[in-house]
């Protein structure tokens, strides 16, 4: 059963005050937490299990020396932890171009009959969350959702989407944004 | 550069996907910046997008990493303990007279480029995270400043800071100094100057600069080039510098 998000949210700022503290209990629960979801997505992201796991152990490394990087004033620890994962995945994945290009490339949809943990998903408190974000992209045009899958999930960037699409830079920024918009309309139920 | 509220918002859905290479991150930061200041609309869509590019992480299946890792991340917080984030304090030159040195106690330089051999994607996000919640607060003043010869044709650097807090930054891009010399900050106040530290750029340029101290107490600030170490005072071609 997935618990209440705010209530999620505030047992994450709890854990990471204990983190700011140098509890190392703390540390561990944050990483039964997001390892999964982390480990998910730098893999989505790279493409590969051994830069995977290289972003995740940097990561979780970083917020163990740099707590305070987070800020609680300006959201969820979710947000940034993961944002703080993406990041570093995309730097990953554009520094590792060329082993990129030679790994097979996961198709936005494909391969998630093959997740091995997918019962964490169903399991875990972000499943709802999940499910509404997952429900969001469906909903959005075939080209809004490519230019979402080309720049979060293959770090590409805009300039190199407009290649990789053959459209103007320019559509892409206007795509981009139109897509944004909409996926925040739609998840915030004002686009039902 | 004034942009529309599309253009701006356009910038914040790419810079929330990370789908800027460096060199546009660092422009569109500082054009989001200067809009931020006096945009409502923007500055709510920036939580907006921000929490959209937020939600996408959820989409990727969750896997379970090796158990090697967790056994690997576990060994190395035991060994590494917790990181002292605690700044550097830089005190005044040695010629400046005890009172005045107390009079700047806590005024400390903290760069990430050279103090946080950790730093990378996180904390350069950070720092933007915080140099932007710093300009879009309507009070913030930023100052752009004027770049000296020494600086050369790409150097474009500017302060910002609220009044009546103790952090002043400075950010944007210098070009690499030459071997053995690196930045020094200093602020100045009826022509005396207090050491506010060294720093270099990255390895892109780029520069973010937190300096712990109140800006309202200075009425100059100004960057040298100066040996390795620093100087006890300014003795190098100036770089860049403002009145504040």
């Amino acid at each position: 059963m997935a618990g209440d998000t705010c209530d999620e949210d505030r047992r994450d700022a709890e854990l990471h005050r204990r983190l700011a503290g140098s509890d190392p209990a703390a540390f561990e629960e944050l990483y039964r937490r997001y390892a999964a979801p982390a480990y998910g997505l730098a893999f989505r992201v790279t493409g590969s299990e051994p830069l995977a796991q290289e972003v995740v152990h940097d990561s979780f490394l970083a917020l163990w020396q740099a707590p305070r990087a987070f800020d609680p004033a300006r959201g969820a620890f979710r947000s940034f932890f993961l944002s703080l994962v993406h990041h570093r995945a995309v730097d990953t994945v554009r520094r590792e171009d060329r082993l990129r290009r030679r790994t097979e490339r996961m198709n936005p949809t494909a391969g998630e009959d093959e997740d091995v943990a997918e019962e964490i998903v169903q399991e875990s408190w972000l499943a709802d969350r999940r499910v509404r974000v997952k429900a969001a992209l469906e909903r959005l045009s075939p080209e809004q959702r490519e230019v979402l899958e080309l720049a979060y999930f293959r770090g590409h960037t805009q300039a190199r989407i407009s290649e990789e699409l053959g459209i103007p830079l320019g559509t892409v920024k206007t795509r981009t944004l139109a897509a944004m918009r909409r996926m925040r309309m739609l998840l915030s139920g004002a686009d039902p | 550069m004034s942009l529309d509220h599309e253009a701006v918002q356009e910038m914040l859905a790419a810079r929330a996907l990370h789908a800027l290479d460096d060199a546009e991150r660092v422009e569109a930061d500082a054009a989001i910046a200067a809009h931020l200041r006096g945009c409502d609309e923007c500055r709510e869509a920036t939580e907006g997008l921000e929490a959209v590019a937020a939600d996408l992480a959820l989409v990727a299946p969750p896997r379970r990493p090796p158990r090697l890792l967790e056994g690997r991340l576990r060994r190395e917080i035991r060994v590494r303990g917790p990181r002292r984030r605690s700044v550097p304090d830089r005190w005044v030159a040695g010629v400046v007279a005890s009172v005045l040195v107390a009079a700047v106690a806590g005024l400390a330089i903290w760069n990430a480029h050279l103090t946080d051999r950790v730093t990378t994607a996180e904390q350069r996000s950070a720092n933007t995270a915080e140099l932007i919640a710093t300009v879009s607060n309507p009070a913030s003043r930023t100052v752009p400043l004027i770049t000296a010869p020494a600086g050369g044709p790409r150097a474009q650097v500017s302060a910002a800071y609220i009044p009546g807090h103790r952090r002043l930054y400075l950010f944007g891009y210098l070009p690499e100094p030459s071997p053995g010399r690196v930045y020094e900050v200093w602020l100045a106040r009826n022509g005396v100057y207090w050491d506010a530290g060294t720093f270099l750029p990255d390895e892109r340029g780029l520069v973010f600069v937190r300096i712990v101290t109140d800006p309202r107490r200075f009425d100059t600030l100004l960057v040298t080039l100066e040996p390795a170490g620093g100087a006890p005072a300014p003795t190098g071609p100036a770089v860049v510098t403002a009145q504040l």
